[in-house]
């Protein structure tokens, strides 16, 4: 913590200029652009409209794009999954053990969105903005609230390391999308759509690179252990799916093999030191499992 | 040969400054400090969940670690008020919160294009860019209604707190 004060000392006064000096640009180009449109040439007042856009697009996308995004990327996931499972039991349940989770997760001031998908496949997913979702396939594998817990704390985990707008940000690169945020979308719904095609694609066909989906479970285990639940349950969930059909890609497909993910949790438990403390909640689980 | 008194007087100067920082310093050394790492936590007058909460933190808010007992910290807030948190809520490391600086500066750049694409429809979960995607796509009205449901479900901290406290979770573990 102190190298890492000191590293902020020494960092962080020249990005902090640099930030205030490129922010102070923001509001040159801003003026700039309108007294250019007032003493009519618009053609100035373009083209330095084109350098704040330039800059602008290479720049991270904020939580309001990222709500847009986001919403988009789950009408498909919807869509494409056979709509929502919603029993009112199961939708609160689902929320609250996400919403307990999320709470001590490291972007706890996001709005989460918890939904059960009406597929019989085992899988979840998450998008940018705080969307869940857990398959009804998926819920009947589990057998307890701390392996729910570490299942929601893996796809909690991809939108706290912000894993969806990487690809996002990569994908308008290369479709030579160098609009600033949102704009593009009403100015050309059809590059919107297929953005979010692309990505929708990337999450449901063919996942995250291994990398990410490792961080994913390393982190699902650690916000899960937050809350006060057991770490080891998430290795019993692994170990039941991988005895359904071993390394078996066709189940949970998105996702690295099984053996891979336990030896990652197993490091993760060493690393941090958690001890098997029993706290499953299995009987509060199968009170609202049963009505899957 | 000895020294006059003004290079005495500029060697006890030079000393005192030197103590001064040195404590200040093994001052900062021994100081730990953390940071709130959930969206909501109760400072306590004591280290269990039955103790009166003394102040309601916010995700973010700097603390002084004064000692640890087991999964409790007694620490003291920026404004001088001293307590128990329960140590899974806080962090050694500082918070980004939301929109990182470089975000947040994209915002500036474009703010009248996001402000005009992203503003809510009205009570819906749906924004307009959303919405004018689900048009785009072809996406029925049945799945639009199915995600401004998901996105409008309600569930108060109150309610989290509740749960977890009923579950034994956290700060209410016996």
């Amino acid at each position: 913590m102190r190298n890492n004060t000191r590293i902020e000392r020494i960092v962080g006064i020249p990005l902090g200029a640099g930030l205030m000096l490129l922010a102070a640009c923001a509001e040159v180009q801003q003026t700039l652009e309108e007294n250019a449109r007032r003493s009519g040439n618009p053609q100035l007042a373009q083209a330095i409209k084109g350098t704040g856009t330039l800059i602008s697009g290479l720049l991270p996308i904020g939580e309001e794009e990222e709500q847009s995004l986001g919403t988009s990327i789950a009408l498909q996931v919807v869509a494409r999954s056979g709509g929502l499972y919603e029993q009112p039991d199961l939708t609160r349940y689902v929320n609250l053990v996400g919403r307990s989770v999320a709470a001590t997760s490291d972007r706890p001031n996001l709005d989460y969105h918890f939904a059960v998908l009406n597929d019989q496949s085992i899988n979840a997913f998450a998008t940018p903005g705080g969307y869940v979702f857990v398959t009804r396939g998926l819920l009947k594998q589990a057998r307890n609230e701390a392996e729910l817990a570490a299942i929601l704390g893996h796809e909690i985990g991809h939108i706290s390391q912000k894993h969806m707008l990487d690809v996002i940000q990569r994908t308008k690169q290369i479709a030579g999308i160098s609009q600033a945020g949102l704009a593009y979308a009403n100015q050309d719904p059809r590059v919107f759509q297929k953005l979010i095609d692309t990505v929708t694609k990337k999450l449901l066909d063919e996942g995250y690179d291994q990398g990410k989906e490792i961080e994913a479970d390393r982190l699902g285990v650690i916000f899960a252990a937050r809350v006060g639940y057991d770490a080891t349950a998430y290795l019993g969930f692994l170990n039941r799916l991988r005895g359904l059909k071993g390394d078996d890609r066709t189940l949970f497909k998105t996702h690295p093999n099984f053996s891979a993910r336990i030896a990652e949790v197993q490091s993760v438990i060493g690393s941090k030191g958690y001890a098997s403390t029993g706290v499953v909640l299995a009987d509060r689980f199968s009170q609202v499992s049963s009505k899957l | 040969m000895r020294s006059s008194p003004a290079l005495r007087h500029l060697k006890f100067l030079s000393a005192l400054l030197v103590a001064v920082g040195l404590s200040l310093a093994v001052g900062n050394a021994i100081a730990e400090s953390v940071y709130v790492q959930a969206k909501t936590a109760q400072l306590r007058a004591g280290k269990t969940s039955l103790d009166k909460v003394t102040a309601n933190l916010r995700y973010g808010d700097a603390l002084e670690v004064l000692r640890r007992d087991g999964t409790w910290m007694e620490v003291k807030t920026d404004a001088g008020q001293r307590g128990w948190i329960f140590a899974n809520k806080v962090s050694s490391t500082k918070p980004s919160g939301g929109d990182s600086d470089m975000a947040s500066l994209g915002k500036s750049f474009r703010r009248k294009e996001a402000s005009d694409v992203t503003a809510s429809a009205g009570s819906r979960g749906l924004d307009k860019v959303s919405e004018g995607y689900a048009r785009q796509a072809g996406i029925t009205k049945e799945v639009q209604d199915s995600v401004d449901r998901m996105a409008a479900y309600r569930i108060t901290d109150q309610e989290v707190e509740e749960f977890l406290r009923k579950g034994r979770l956290g700060e209410y573990a016996q």
